[in-house]
């Protein structure tokens, strides 16, 4: 039970990576940061509950504002450059944060011992969730209370004038420039966004986790939340939802997947990027469901 | 001296996207992918480093190869996410492959001269210090004539300039595309060889910090510039070198990426670069 309740939960979070990621690529822009962001927020979040004490829903907060504040000012500065210059500049800015996060200590003498992070040795002894007697099943729920809060959100977006904008600057920026957007603003607006939802996913990690590593913030976590979007489709953020549940359950459920994984991860995104470029989950795939859904009703209607 | 094989790896990018207008983001582990089969070779068939050098370069030109026709061919007129993201994918099976061969364990490169010094006026110099930079500065030389006197050459360049002008002239572009994609790989592989030499130790990650090295140096030396590179790969050397000197070395990375930063911010097209920003 505890097995199932933890994959769940992992699974949350990589969806909840997944999207941070979507956020950012709906604009068309490729951001290789996300992994740092996640480790912002984690390092954040543990650092509020473990050192200063504070309760775990203020602490995802901050981690997530803190994450959003740097990925803004970072946007605005970075989001000048043209395509993949900014994935190169995000791509550097991720490893300064590892680098940073490496030689980084601020850990206090606590009760418990010594608290916070610790340069290489990472940041160990997130106990909030012991502490406070928080089960496993009480913090799958709050992941997948966070998910759906999220899913919420996107869908809002998605039918929104600024998902539109979104839209209009991932496909043509001229035209977006034309119509009169602020691209730039749009660019960074999504980067923030994409931010502050990896930082809230590593916050939920680091407590998950109980320990952290600078290594796990690398840049090999933002190749991650690139494949679940990939592969699971660009075009909506169902495609980021499917694919990072996807990529998450099928390794566990096969052994063999399991041992080879980031092999197979590796294959499945060439595979997918020259056969089906805009993901397994497209907008045709949506409107071929929906359609589907309504056949399957079909008698209820013709009833009418 | 690092700076050598920098400008190595550099230009490793620069000849790619120069060619094809991509980055290969695989060819970080493909420099790794090098160093391994020149110390497999070394331990276990007892072969001499010029030999396992050459054959490393020999096979990280055909795996160059395989991964141009595999991610970045078939993506030639795609989006300009598409070669990112498909080689992307080649560097995680790459990089997974060969760590589940030599786990990510740190290994011992045997060199014939690992404490030989020589002493000149005053001033000792380690010998592989010395190898490194006689057959960097060999290469570069070897592949500036290539591109600047040969027929061959020529076409690499006219395939720079247009594609599309130079398939009319009748250059079989996607051929001297997987050449010249081969001679990236094999220069990355050497390059590989000489910091495995030059260190003394291979591991795993190499290829990632190769990857960003590179990338520190083309935004440095300019996006697609081959003298570029090897300036750029020069001037990270020094900045490496002098940073070490006052800062504590763990502050060297975060210094160069920093450096690159500022560079991508203040003059995007590198300071011996194209003018790409108006191309992109």
């Amino acid at each position: 039970m505890d097995y199932a309740l933890t994959l769940l939960s992992t699974t949350g979070i990589n969806i909840i990576l997944a999207l941070s990621m979507y956020a950012v690529m709906s604009t068309g822009q490729l951001s290789l940061a996300q992994g740092a962001m996640f480790g912002i927020g984690a390092y954040t979040a543990a650092w509020c509950t473990a050192v200063a004490g504070l309760p775990l829903w203020l602490a995802l907060l901050i981690g997530s504002a803190t994450a959003a504040a740097v990925g803004a000012v970072l946007g605005a500065v970075l989001l000048r450059l043209t395509h993949f210059y900014f994935a190169i500049a995000t791509l550097a800015f991720g490893e300064l944060v590892r680098v940073f996060l490496l030689n980084f200590e601020w850990a206090v003498e606590t009760p418990g011992g010594l608290v916070g992070p610790r340069g290489e040795l990472g940041f160990q002894k997130i106990y909030y969730l012991a502490e406070h007697g928080v089960t496993v099943a009480q913090f799958t729920g709050l992941v997948w209370a966070i998910l759906a809060g999220l899913f919420l959100l996107f869908a809002l977006i998605d039918v929104s004038r600024m998902g539109s904008a979104f839209k209009i600057v991932r496909d043509d920026q001229l035209v977006a420039a034309a119509m009169g957007l602020n691209t730039t603003a749009i660019k960074v607006t999504a980067f923030g966004l994409g931010s502050a939802v990896a930082a809230l996913g590593g916050g939920l990690y680091a407590h998950f986790a109980t320990f952290l590593l600078p290594s796990y913030f690398g840049f090999a976590r933002s190749f991650e939340a690139l494949i679940y979007v990939a592969v699971g489709g660009i075009d909506t953020f169902i495609g980021a939802i499917v694919g990072a549940a996807f990529l998450t359950l099928v390794p566990e459920s096969a052994r063999v997947v399991q041992d080879y994984r980031m092999i197979v991860f590796g294959l499945l995104l060439i595979l997918v990027v020259l056969f089906r470029p805009r993901g397994i989950i497209d907008r045709g795939t949506l409107r071929w469901l929906s359609l589907w859904v309504r056949a399957r009703h079909a008698p209820g209607l013709t009833r009418l | 001296m690092y700076g050598c094989t920098y400008a190595l790896v550099g230009i490793g990018f620069n000849l790619v996207f120069g060619v094809m207008n991509m980055i290969n983001l695989a060819h970080g582990e493909v420099i790794m992918a090098g160093a391994f089969i020149a110390l497999a070779l070394v331990v276990y068939l007892d072969a001499p480093l010029v030999v396992a050098g050459l054959a490393a370069a020999a096979a990280c030109a055909l795996i160059g190869m395989i991964v141009e026709r595999t991610c970045l061919r078939p993506v030639r007129r795609a989006h300009y996410m598409a070669p990112l993201l498909t080689t992307i994918g080649a560097s995680i099976v790459l990089l997974e492959i060969f760590i589940k061969i030599f786990s990510t364990d740190e290994w011992l490169f045997p060199t014939p001269f690992e404490f030989s010094q020589i002493k000149v006026s005053g001033l000792t110099i380690r010998v592989s210090y010395l190898i490194t930079l006689g057959v960097s500065l060999a290469l570069m030389v070897a592949l500036h004539l290539w591109i600047t006197r040969t027929r061959s050459g020529r076409a690499v360049r006219a395939i720079a300039e247009n594609v599309d002008a130079a398939r009319l002239m009748g250059i079989n572009v996607n051929r001297l595309t997987s050449v010249t994609i081969a001679l990236a790989s094999a220069l990355g592989a050497i390059a590989g060889v000489l910091v495995a030499v030059s260190s003394s130790i291979v591991s795993t990650t190499m290829g990632a910090e190769m990857l960003l090295k590179g990338f520190v140096v083309i935004v440095l030396g300019g996006l697609g510039s081959i003298p570029g590179a090897a300036l750029g790969g020069v001037l990270l050397g020094i900045v490496e070198v002098v940073t070490v000197g006052y800062l504590p070395s763990l502050y060297r990375d975060f210094f160069s990426f920093g450096l690159l930063m500022v560079v991508l911010l203040v003059r995007p097209t590198g300071l011996m670069g194209k003018r790409v920003a108006e191309r992109a």
